[in-house]
């Protein structure tokens, strides 16, 4: 018998995935894309309870002091039940998904500067991301690079706050702004949207084109816009190689290309692993994962009076919520709702499931994948440890 | 009294009514009632494009749609934004009129449905273009 995957983010890609590693036939089943889509594709997996919003430097303490802290702050947590798991879940991963190298759990957190001029903490990223790590700036000459004609992206202001978090955490760079000619002869160029320059920087030739053109800069790193490369992984390698210059881009706030990045890598990979792929929506027989994700995929649904789980109608938890009171009175606070989903046993099985069902990634409750981060590192180590669970009884 | 004046004014209306009939042009109270209401958007849907209504209301405007548009590479984007524009901004009949330059994109769409297949609401795109197309049409002008 196969294994039923029921979700195609990154905690039922993942599962699929180690459930055909496991010798199951694996069906998968999706709607659409969801949150992994939308993600920013930096991969948290614990943020750290010491930071200080604002100050990048506050704190900085690596992912496995951070994921005990996480544990030991929320109890209620499922990644308590797959911890022996997260090193090699997130190995497995990087594995299929080339974008991404794998790091230690004791190597200190990144800290990624976004294209809003914000920055965001995070245990792993793309490599083209990882290159604008912070602390890696010190004593280089960086040049943020804008594509004349794009009004997509704004260098100087990023340049400006770059050099304002620099400066704040002891880190002495060079900062430079430039301009770059690039799709010139676009005549709609100007209100392109970010994707559209990705998928032109996937055809071959033209990232060596855009490259060649940034060869006369006198820089150790390049920080260009967040669209190298939509369908490719080695869109920021082919301009590094001709420009002769390292190759970084920020994180991306809205219409995150590296997030679709993410997910067109998964989908690419659960095709080359053989997985068979649908958009049926009824309940499976015989083993299967639920990785339907919370709100955005769709595997927690309101009804009438409470939050329902959409497809087996199990029971869900919002911890945390006194009555029916899910959200804080605090806008920025802690919401309940944000943590509402299906409690498990410890080997992933959801409570009033039918046998062989197991639960992965967003639609597990008892964690807010925002306020704690650890979104995408939940999906990836509680999806591994799914598909490894449903292929055994498969 | 008041009943039987207002009988009165009835009557004189109907026999009005009844003479001008033979030199009434065709079409002439619909052309009066979209002049009236057309401007607003304010017109009647059939029962099943309220049945829709809520299906195209789901959008989120997270612009995955956008990205798996092969037909969006050509269009300027302030002339078309896509099926994402469509399902962010078509909430209101009142504003499909400020779709025209949209509509007139409406024939570039391949039927491809990639757009449904990665939307993660599942709003029905090609009847939310359909639905806008048609209404952005109704009314005068």
């Amino acid at each position: 018998m196969g294994v039923t995957v029921i979700g195609g983010g990154a905690a039922g890609a993942v599962a699929a995935l180690a459930a055909r590693a496991g010798g199951a036939a694996v069906d998968l089943r999706s709607r659409g894309w969801g949150a992994t889509a939308l993600s920013s594709g930096a991969i948290d997996l614990a943020g750290d309870p010491a930071e200080v919003a604002g100050d990048p430097w506050a704190g900085r303490p690596c992912a496995a002091r951070n994921f005990a802290e996480m544990l030991r702050r929320n109890p209620r947590h499922p990644l308590r039940h797959v911890r022996e798991a997260v090193a090699s879940a997130l190995g497995r991963f990087c594995d299929h998904v080339p974008l991404y190298r794998p790091r230690p759990l004791d190597a200190p957190d990144l800290i990624l500067p976004t294209d809003l001029g914000t920055w965001k903490s995070t245990f792993l990223a793309q490599g083209s991301q990882t290159a604008a790590h912070l602390p890696a700036l010190a004593g280089k000459r960086v040049v943020v690079f804008g594509f004349r004609g794009w009004a997509g992206f704004a260098p100087k202001f990023l340049a400006a706050s770059l050099w304002n978090l620099a400066r704040r955490g002891g880190i002495d760079c060079d900062l430079a702004v430039g301009e770059v000619g690039w799709l010139e002869d676009d005549p709609f160029l100007a209100l392109r949207e970010p994707h559209e320059l990705a998928r032109t920087l996937d055809e071959p030739g033209a990232a060596e084109r855009l490259g060649e053109n940034l060869a006369a800069v006198d820089a150790d790193l390049l920080l260009l816009p967040p669209v190298l490369g939509l369908s490719t992984v080695d869109v920021a390698d082919r301009i590094a190689g001709a420009a002769g210059v390292p190759v970084a881009e920020p994180l991306a706030s809205d219409r995150s290309v590296p997030g679709i990045r993410l997910q067109m890598a998964l989908d690419r990979a659960l095709f080359a692993a053989g997985v068979k792929r649908s958009n049926a929506t009824q309940r499976p027989p015989g083993p299967a994962v639920l990785a339907t994700g919370r709100f955005i995929g769709g595997g927690i649904v309101r009804g009438e009076r409470e939050l329902r789980e959409a497809l087996f109608d199990l029971p869900v938890v919002v911890p945390g919520a006194p009555g029916s009171q899910l959200s804080g009175p605090d806008v920025g606070g802690p919401h309940p709702y944000l943590s509402a989903g299906v409690p498990t046993d410890e080997r992933l099985r959801p409570d009033g499931g039918p046998p062989g069902l197991f639960a992965a990634g967003a639609v597990l409750g008892g964690y807010d994948a925002i306020r704690e981060r650890c979104g995408l590192g939940a999906a990836i180590v509680t999806g591994h440890v799914a598909g490894t669970l449903a292929a055994e009884i498969a | 009294m008041r009943l039987l004046s207002s009988l009165f004014a009835l009557g004189v209306q109907f026999v009005l009514h009844v003479v001008r009939l033979p030199w009434r042009k065709a079409g002439q109270g619909e052309r009066h009632f979209l002049a009236s209401y057309g401007a607003e958007g304010l017109l009647p849907l059939s029962p099943d494009e309220r049945r829709l209504l809520p299906a195209l209301d789901r959008c989120i405007g997270c612009g995955l749609c956008n990205v798996v548009c092969a037909k969006l590479a050509g269009v300027p984007r302030h002339a078309f934004g896509g099926p994402s524009a469509l399902g962010a901004q078509a909430r209101s009949m009142p504003d499909f009129g400020s779709f025209a330059s949209h509509v007139a994109h409406d024939s570039d769409c391949a039927d491809c449905a990639i757009c449904e297949s990665v939307c993660p609401t599942g709003v029905p795109l090609r009847d939310l273009a359909r639905f806008v197309s048609r209404h952005s049409r109704r009314g005068p002008g």
